[in-house]
């Protein structure tokens, strides 16, 4: 608020010199935070827009409460879908919210810094090497881990799924398949624990010492001290994580398409094949011509699952983020009775123990995932699959690779400049609080909340029809998946930036534009480095949004080097080998590429890891 | 824990409903008494040699330059020293008879005795009700006309109960300042503590504030015990009854208020409080 | 209530999770009690069900217009692989694929006698084997096809061509046409659609066709039949493929030109020993969900 109300008044004070120049800034400054208004309109707008007929021509209430889907027999009704989403939405959420939250205490009260391993014997080796686990940062590498975790793309979940759940719940289904609304459940519910872990882990560690301090001083034991006082306190927080973990299991289409079964069934069994809204979209998509009911009848589906997305968000809204009295306002006379204390706490006890066997059962997860695929890929990990030529009899990655640096530079060269523009409207230009800015940045936040296969349908409609099957359709639709995240972050950096710098900047003549390109850009450039380094990730581990404008298909090196041709991106090509398995092609590719998206996850998280130390050292 | 609830069990029957948690004797004339306490944090050496008693009923002030100690050992008093990595005490400090840095000390029990209210106000983000009743709940006291009796008195004690009840659902964020800081002197006098550790309590409030928390220290100090930790020598000069004066991890020396701040043996002590440094 | 219900499967569900890993998971199944199908854009999807007649003369795609649902042991995989992959890992399973897709991944899976005739090129091309369908390129019209698709069509029908077709499918050109490489400015041919007409166009077509045209790429991509049409329809491909004949929604919208005739081959894991399954039996155990014993003859 500050910050904008003095830069409105050194706004007016600003020097004449230039003057056309920062009119023009400021304006360009503007149609970049137009652009993100049409695209966000233009989606949600031509969703809409290419859905109703369905509404028209079904019935909102036969498309809404119909319990049959069969293109077969001209019936749509999406209730089984609409029931199976929150089902196993819930389910997810339940598990997975759980074990993540509760891990995310143990990880901030009482994760040990380091290993305390004694060894007392002669051989050098052995006390070197014990020197050295000793010295090992456990919590910053479990930290470290969690994100790793949380970058993967999620079609490595979904093999994790078809390898160890779906598989073990095989000799608990009658039918010996094992897919369906638990495994679904579960997958889902491993995918949204690092989100769930690491954000309630921030919630956390905002939490002020002195809360802590103050439960200690009135005689609480630690786990009284965090289970009645911090936690509670670091209660918005909590559940704005658990919020977005739903909206990453409702938008999620990939890794559940390979663990659900497919059917359009309410899931009344714990291995009744499901159909989610998302994985319908992606089962049904390729049938739809323009124009048939079936297309309209997808578009309103996409629709219902925005609405899904946009409640959700704003439920994130409706969390007080400060505490709302709740006891009673009686006069209070009570009487003077005889008052023994007693030394309590065993339920905080108990849930510290919970905390601990949550976050052991995590480690084990997550370790049996990391080594499951590394075990499983890097046998198969050649040269010649890496980077030889590639064709149909022997198919490589390097198609993958040039797709997917096409793909994140074009993206970026686009969405970039729009998105930092944007945000650079926002805080240094519009006024403070209008209506505009209110709604854009609601906008924006629904934007974000989208789940990709409604990009990937918004984007085969417009982007594939300008372009064609290609990598510049695929990377046109992850502009629009990328773009409100860059603007919040941005806007984000820009807003932390001092308001005394500017003031600096002014009070030496300098101009608003020159102020901004100078003094405020360079000192937020850490947080849009971070927030790039995150859009980067996220293309990379994108496949929904990709798999109906880039195209799944093998290629050459040669034919990907045009992004005019289509190409899979790595975590399309890793998709490919579920979806579209040949002699040449299947799980022994999926997990060499998997580990090639493991490593560069890491990769990208050791970057965020270095900005944000240098940031550190820096203050 | 069962331990515990055996103990629990045999001392009701012996002892007229007292709380098992009450393991000090405070029939004493001084309720704490600090002996030849040195404390470290990792290699340096914070406190060095501290001798002192603090009579009952009393307020005590400690003062000196910062980084003097004076917070280090107020902190050892109720063990948050624990809190901090590497820290270190040696020597004895006896409260009610009972050396707290034993082994058989239950932590919970001293803090219970020895209340904290600390530099920045700090209630909990829950209601004034909920922040008064946090302590007895903890200590598990639900029953709601108990716990409504308890918040009274509590709030009565520090002389808040007329401004506050009417507000007691709402949040103690909401309070200022001021209102905070006696909020947490309350809620300290919940759990009934016999000893109450103040640290700067007034250095983060305004001068009208700061008046009605010293009036309320000398109400109190009927019924606890009050070391305080100051910066404010016009404080200590107007509400204590004995001052000890601190450098360097040293006490230089302690006496009666009157006669610390009219007539110090030590140079340095007067130097301080003349203000020629610090 | 349901919550509290759902939470308790969970846990029961982890810990049999447990035991499940530990024991490894047998089926001690003695027939075929699951049927994997492909979601409705598939051409095999459609011809199979049209296909599929029982002994009352309704066809699985009537009775689905009918608006019946398939069975409860019916599961959808989306595309030909993951059937195979399906199958593969279901020793009571039973699925359908392209005949062509069967002779790559007998490592895997069988094909069985259907009705008491084996499926093979021989008996398609005979009449006997009865789950046969066309592969189509289709386009909206002759006029506007590209002189690069025409060239790509004439490879598939010259000599050569044929020949590679005939290896696991029945070629169509009558006559055989002569062959030029094609000598244009087009760079790019993209195909989008059926994934059963993938492997003939990827395996063997498209090698041969860039040996002769090295500066062409093709593009063959897709997710199923219904994607080929829609392309085609809107423009973002140069032919769709299909798995089927024409669907009756782009009559006179799309023209369609037969490249291949194939097979669909009923599939089970290598080791079942079932041999062969009657239309009745395939037709019950889709709709009415009866399972098919391993003994049947």
């Amino acid at each position: 608020m500050q910050t904008e109300n003095v830069v409105k008044q050194k706004k007016r004070g600003a020097p004449n010199a230039g003057k056309v120049r920062n009119t023009m800034a400021k304006y360009l400054f503007f149609v970049c935070a137009a652009m993100s208004v049409i695209a966000v309109f233009g989606i949600i707008g031509y969703i809409l827009y290419a859905g109703i007929p369905a509404f028209r021509d079904i019935g909102f209430f036969k498309f809404i409460f119909g319990t049959n889907w069969s293109h077969d027999a001209g019936v749509y009704g999406i209730l089984p879908m609409i029931v199976s989403t929150i089902v196993v939405t819930l389910g997810a959420i339940l598990v997975g919210g759980t074990v993540g939250v509760f891990t995310a205490i143990f990880l901030v009260f009482w994760c040990p810094d380091k290993f305390h391993l004694r060894y007392n014997g002669n051989n050098k080796f052995l006390q070197k090497t014990v020197a050295c686990i000793n010295k090992i940062n456990l919590r910053a590498v479990f930290d470290q881990v969690i994100k790793l975790l949380a970058g993967i793309p999620s079609v490595i979940f979904g093999y994790f799924g078809i390898a160890f759940i779906v598989s073990a719940f095989a000799g608990a289904d009658v039918y010996g398949i094992g897919k369906g609304a638990l495994s679904s459940a579960l997958v889902l519910a491993i995918m949204i624990i690092p989100t769930v872990t690491s954000l309630s882990k921030n919630a956390l560690e905002a939490v002020p010492q002195q809360y802590y301090e103050g439960a200690l001083a009135m005689g609480n034991t630690k786990a009284q001290a965090v289970f009645r006082v911090v936690f509670p306190a670091a209660r918005s927080g909590v559940i704005s994580a658990l919020i977005l973990g739903i909206g990453r299991a409702v938008g999620e289409t990939m890794a559940v398409n390979m663990v659900s079964g497919g059917r359009v069934y309410f899931p009344d069994g714990l291995f009744t094949p499901i159909r989610t809204l998302t994985t319908n979209i992606a089962l049904e998509f390729a049938d739809a011509s323009r124009g048939s009911t079936l297309f309209a009848a997808l578009f309103a589906t996409g629709f219902v699952l925005l609405v899904i997305v946009l409640i959700i968000n704003l439920s994130v809204n409706l969390v007080p983020k400060e505490f709302k009295g709740k006891r009673g306002n009686k006069v209070l006379h009570g009487a003077r009775e005889e008052v023994v204390y007693e030394k309590k706490g065993l339920i905080p006890e108990i849930l510290k123990y919970v905390a601990m066997v949550f976050a052991a059962l995590i480690v084990v997860i997550l370790a049996a995932l990391i080594l499951f695929i590394l075990i499983q890929g890097i046998p198969n990990l050649k040269w010649d699959f890496l980077f030889g030529e590639s064709s149909h009899q022997h198919p490589s990655l390097m198609p993958s690779f040039i797709a997917t640096l096409y793909t994140i530079l074009i993206t970026l060269a686009i969405a970039l400049p729009v998105g930092i523009g944007a945000a650079i409207y926002l805080v240094e230009y519009a006024k403070p609080g209008s209506k505009v800015v209110k709604v854009l940045r609601t906008f924006v936040d629904t934007l974000s909340g989208v789940p990709s296969i409604v990009f990937g349908l918004f984007g085969n409609l417009l982007f594939v029809s300008l372009f064609g099957y290609s990598v510049w359709a695929g990377s046109f639709t992850m502009v629009l998946v990328v773009l409100p995240t860059i603007i919040r972050s941005t806007e984000e950096a820009l807003i932390a930036v001092p308001v005394s710098l500017r003031e600096a900047s002014y009070g030496l003549g300098a101009s608003k534009i020159r102020t901004i390109f100078k003094i405020v850009l360079p000192s937020a450039f850490p947080g849009i480095a971070t927030a790039t380094i995150l859009a980067i990730g996220r293309i990379i581990g994108e496949s929904a949004a990709l798999i109906y404008t880039s195209g799944m298909l093998i290629t050459t090196a040669g034919a990907a080097a045009n992004p005019g041709n289509m190409a899979p991106t790595l975590t399309v090509f890793l998709y490919m080998c579920w979806a579209e398995p040949t002699n040449y092609l299947g799980y022994d590719q999926a997990y060499a590429t998997a580990v090639v998206l493991l490593i560069i996850a890491a990769l990208l998280n050791l970057c965020v890891y270095l900005i944000e130390r240098r940031v550190k050292k820096k203050r | 824990m069962l331990k515990f609830i055996k103990k629990k069990a045999a001392q009701s029957e012996s002892a007229e409903k007292k709380s098992p948690l009450d393991i000090f004797d405070f029939s004493g004339e001084n309720a704490i008494s600090v002996k030849d306490v040195d404390l470290y944090y990792g290699e340096f050496q914070a406190l060095k040699k501290i001798n002192m008693q603090m009579p009952k009923h009393k307020i005590t002030a400690m003062i000196g330059p910062s980084g003097c100690g004076k917070s280090t050992l107020i902190k050892t008093l109720n063990r948050m020293n624990d809190l901090v990595e590497g820290c270190r005490v040696e020597g004895e400090i006896a409260i009610g008879g009972v050396n707290i840095y034993d082994k058989s000390v239950d932590l919970s029990a001293l803090r219970k005795n020895v209340g904290m209210v600390f530099q920045k106000p700090n209630p909990f983000p829950m209601s004034v009700y909920d922040n008064i009743a946090y302590g007895p709940r903890t200590f598990g006291i639900r029953k709601k006309s108990t716990l409504d009796e308890i918040v009274e008195r509590s709030l009565k004690q520090a002389a808040m109960w007329e401004e506050l009840k009417d507000r007691l659902n709402k949040s103690a964020l909401g309070l200022s300042g001021g209102q905070q800081q006696r909020l947490c002197i309350a809620r300290a006098l919940a759990v009934g503590p016999q000893i109450l550790l103040m640290d700067e309590p007034t250095s983060a409030l305004d001068p009208i504030s700061t008046g009605k928390i010293e009036e309320l220290c000398e109400e109190l100090k009927k019924d606890v015990t009050i070391v305080m930790v100051t910066h404010n020598m016009q404080q200590a000069a107007r509400i204590s009854d004995k001052t000890a004066f601190f450098l360097l991890g040293e006490m230089i020396e302690m006496g009666d208020t009157e006669q610390v701040f009219s007539a110090p043996k030590h140079p340095e002590t007067e130097r301080y409080i003349t203000g020629r440094f610090g | 209530m349901k919550k509290k219900f759902l939470a308790l499967g969970m846990a029961a569900a982890m810990s049999v999770t447990a035991v499940g890993l530990m024991a490894g998971c047998g089926n001690g199944s003695d027939g075929i009690t699951v049927a994997f199908t492909r979601p409705s854009t598939s051409g095999t999807y459609g011809a199979f069900n049209e296909l599929v007649v029982n002994s009352e003369g309704k066809s699985i795609d009537e009775a689905r217009e009918e608006g019946l649902e398939f069975a409860r042991n019916v599961q959808t995989s989306q595309e030909t692989g993951n059937v195979i992959a399906d199958v593969s890992a279901a020793p009571n399973g039973l699925g359908y694929i392209s005949l062509g897709s069967v002779a790559a991944n007998t490592d895997k899976i069988k094909a069985v006698k259907v009705n008491g005739v084996e499926a093979t090129v021989a008996n398609i091309e005979s009449g006997d084997y009865k789950l046969s369908r066309p592969f189509n390129f289709v386009y909206p019209s002759e006029e506007g096809l590209s002189d690069l698709a025409k060239n790509f069509i004439s490879f598939i029908e010259s000599a050569e061509g044929q020949e590679l077709v005939n290896e696991d499918y029945i070629g169509q050109a009558d006559p055989v046409v002569d062959y030029t490489p094609y000598a244009g400015t087009e760079k790019t041919l993209t195909l989008t659609g059926s994934t059963s007409v993938q492997p003939l166009l990827n395996e063997f077509i498209i090698p041969a066709f860039k040996e002769l045209n090295p500066g062409i790429t093709v593009n063959c991509s897709g997710t199923g039949s219904g994607q080929g049409e829609t392309d085609a329809v809107d423009g973002k491909n140069d032919m769709g493929m299909i798995s089927r004949a024409l669907g009756s929604d782009y009559e006179g919208r799309l023209v369609s030109h037969t490249i291949a005739l194939d097979g669909i081959a009923v599939i089970v894991q290598k080791d079942v020993k079932l041999s062969n399954v009657t239309f009745d039996q395939l037709y019950d155990l889709y709709m009415n969900g009866t399972a098919i014993p391993f003994d049947a003859e």
